[in-house]
C-alpha cells in the first residue's frame, strides 16, 4: 500500500513533554483529522512532520520518502496552514505571493487569483491589517496555489465564524475528490472533522489513543444516559468515563452489546459524538 | 538559492525605510561627516548599505520560521545566507559607484565613487559582524539574534563613524590597515569560514 503519509513509533523528547510512539499512516484521497486536548502534542507532531523540529526517533515518510532526504522534494508537494500567521506582517498579500510564489514548482496564478476573489481579499492589503480570518483564507490560498498533493493544516478552522468554517471544509472536501490528495489537519473543533473527516488520530498527553476510520470509531462508541441507581462497582467498569449528576448519569462505552445486555431498557443509548469521545478518554 | 536572493532583493525594493536610506544617506553623511576624509567615507558609504541591505532579510528571518516550511533544505538556508553576503556587497559597491559618479558629474561634490584600497578594508569587517550574526542566529535562535543585532547595530555604527572622522588615527583603521590590510582579511576569512561550517553543523538539527 502507497501512503502519503506514514508516521512509525514517532518521538520526541523536551525537557517537559515527551511524545512518544506516535504511529498512523493516511492513504491518497482522504481527510485525516488530528484531534487531541491542548498540550497533547498535536502542533508538536505537525513541526516533526514538517523537519521543523528534530526528531528523537521514529520514522518519517511522506509520499514514500524519507522527510529528510528527501525534504525539499516532498515540501514542493505540501501545502502548510500555521495555527498562526507567519507572513510578513508588514508586506502586501501581492507582494507576500511574489515571494513565496517563486519557491514552489507548480505555483498556479491563476488558482491564487481564484482564491483571493473567492475569499474576497484585496490583493493590495496589507498583512498586518488583516484580520485573524482573512490569514488563514491568505494561508489557506497560498498552500492551495501551488497543486499540493498533500495539505497539512495546524488549527486552521480555530476562530473563525461558522460560515468561513463551513466554506473550509467545502473546499477541502473538493480538494479530496481528485483521489491523490490527502488533507492533515489538526483542529479542536471536533464537529468540523464529523463533517468531513475519513479518519481519526488522537493523541493524548503524547501517547496514541488511536487511529482509526470516522465511521469505525462513531459506531464503537456510545453515550449512555440512566438513573444513578443503576450504576454499581461493576456496571460503573463498562464505561470509559462517567459524569454523574443527581438526577442520574452519562457515560461513554466502548462495550456498547454488553451495555445492552446488562441494563436492557433501563438505559437510553446514543450515538456518541467524537467530542463527547475526546472529553471521557482526556478525563480519564 | 537564487530564489532566496530573489526574495532576499524583493524584501530589500519592498521597503520604504530601505529605499530612504538609500537615497538619503550619502547626502546625510557628507552633512554629518564634513570633516571626514575621501576614503573613509566611501568606506562609511559602503559598510552601511550593505549592513542595510542584509538587515531586511535578516529581521524577517528573525521574526518569522516562514522560509523553513517552503522548498528548500536547511544546508541551503545556511549556505545562502553566508554567500548572500557577497551579493550584498557588490550591490552596495554598486549603488555607491553610480549615486557618487552622478554627484562628481553634476559637480556637487569631488568624491572617490570607486576606492579598491577602501573595498579591500570594509569587506573584512563586514565578514567579521556578519560571522558573529549568523552564527548567532543559526545556533541561538531569534530572541538572541535579535539582541545581538541591535548591539552589533550599535557598536559598529559607532566605530565606523569614528572611523570617518580618525581614518588611520583610530584603533580601528590602524587594525584594518596595518600589513596592509592582509593581516585583518586572513582573520576575517577564518572566522567567517568557521562560522559557517558551525551553523552548518548545528542548524542541521535544530529545533525552530
Amino acid at each position: 500500500m502507497n501512503y502519503i503519509l506514514e508516521v512509525n513509533n514517532l518521538s520526541k523528547e523536551f525537557n517537559n513533554f515527551t511524545l512518544d510512539n506516535i504511529s498512523f499512516r493516511l492513504e491518497p484521497g482522504y481527510i485525516m483529522g488530528f484531534i487531541g486536548p491542548n498540550g497533547a502534542g498535536k502542533s508538536t507532531t505537525i513541526k516533526l512532520i514538517m523537519n521543523l523540529i528534530n526528531k528523537s526517533g521514529g520514522e518519517i515518510k511522506v509520499f514514500g520518502l524519507d522527510h529528510i532526504e528527501h525534504e525539499k522534494e516532498i515540501k514542493d508537494r505540501i501545502g502548510f496552514v500555521y495555527d498562526e500567521s507567519h507572513y510578513y506582517e508588514n508586506l502586501t498579500i501581492k507582494q507576500m505571493k511574489s515571494i513565496v510564489s517563486g519557491f514552489y514548482s507548480k505555483w498556479d496564478d491563476n488558482i491564487f487569483n481564484r482564491y483571493m476573489r473567492e475569499f474576497n481579499l484585496n490583493p493590495k492589503s496589507k498583512i498586518k491589517t488583516l484580520s485573524k480570518g482573512m490569514k488563514t483564507k491568505f494561508s489557506l490560498a497560498v498552500a492551495l496555489s501551488h497543486n499540493a498533493d498533500l495539505i497539512i493544516m495546524d488549527e486552521p478552522t480555530s476562530g473563525l465564524d461558522p460560515i468561513f468554517r463551513r466554506e473550509i471544509l467545502d473546499i477541502l472536501h473538493n480538494i479530496i475528490q481528485d483521489e491523490h490528495k490527502s488533507i492533515f489537519f489538526s483542529t479542536h473543533i471536533t464537529t468540523d472533522l464529523e463533517k468531513v473527516a475519513d479518519y481519526i488520530t488522537f493523541i493524548n498527553n503524547g501517547k496514541m489513543v488511536f487511529s482509526r476510520p470516522k465511521d469505525e470509531i462513531l459506531d464503537n462508541y456510545a453515550m449512555v444516559k440512566g438513573g444513578t441507581d443503576l450504576l454499581n462497582s461493576d456496571t460503573r467498569n463498562q464505561f470509559i468515563g462517567l459524569r454523574e449528576t443527581s438526577v442520574g448519569f452519562e457515560g461513554l462505552t466502548d462495550n456498547i452489546d454488553n451495555i445492552k445486555k446488562i441494563f436492557k431498557d433501563e438505559v437510553l443509548i446514543e450515538r456518541a459524538t467524537l467530542e463527547d469521545i475526546m472529553f471521557y478518554i482526556v478525563r480519564r | 538559492m537564487l530564489k532566496l536572493l530573489k526574495r532576499d532583493l524583493k524584501l530589500m525594493f519592498f521597503s520604504n525605510f530601505n529605499k530612504v536610506v538609500f537615497l538619503l544617506f550619502i547626502p546625510l553623511l557628507f552633512i554629518i561627516c564634513k570633516p571626514c576624509e575621501q576614503k573613509w567615507r566611501y568606506f562609511i558609504i559602503v559598510y552601511t548599505y550593505t549592513y542595510t541591505i542584509f538587515t531586511e532579510p535578516f529581521l524577517y528571518d528573525i521574526s518569522s520560521p516562514i522560509v523553513n516550511s517552503l522548498p528548500i533544505s536547511r544546508k541551503e538556508i545556511v549556505i545562502y545566507k553566508y554567500v548572500s553576503t557577497f551579493v550584498y556587497f557588490l550591490i552596495a559597491i554598486v549603488w555607491t559607484g553610480v549615486y557618487l559618479w552622478i554627484i562628481n558629474v553634476l559637480g556637487i561634490a569631488d568624491v572617490d565613487y570607486f576606492n579598491l584600497e577602501m573595498i579591500r578594508a570594509v569587506l573584512p569587517m563586514i565578514l567579521i559582524v556578519l560571522s558573529i550574526l549568523y552564527l548567532v542566529y543559526f545556533d541561538f535562535g531569534s530572541s538572541v539574534a535579535s539582541s545581538a543585532y541591535a548591539v552589533m547595530f550599535i557598536v559598529s555604527f559607532n566605530r565606523v563613524m569614528m572611523l570617518g572622522s580618525s581614518g588611520e588615527k583610530s584603533l580601528l583603521g590602524r587594525l584594518i590597515l596595518s600589513g596592509d590590510g592582509k593581516y585583518i582579511s586572513i582573520m576575517a576569512i577564518i572566522l567567517y569560514l568557521l562560522s559557517l561550517f558551525m551553523s552548518m553543523n548545528l542548524y542541521k538539527t535544530k529545533d525552530i
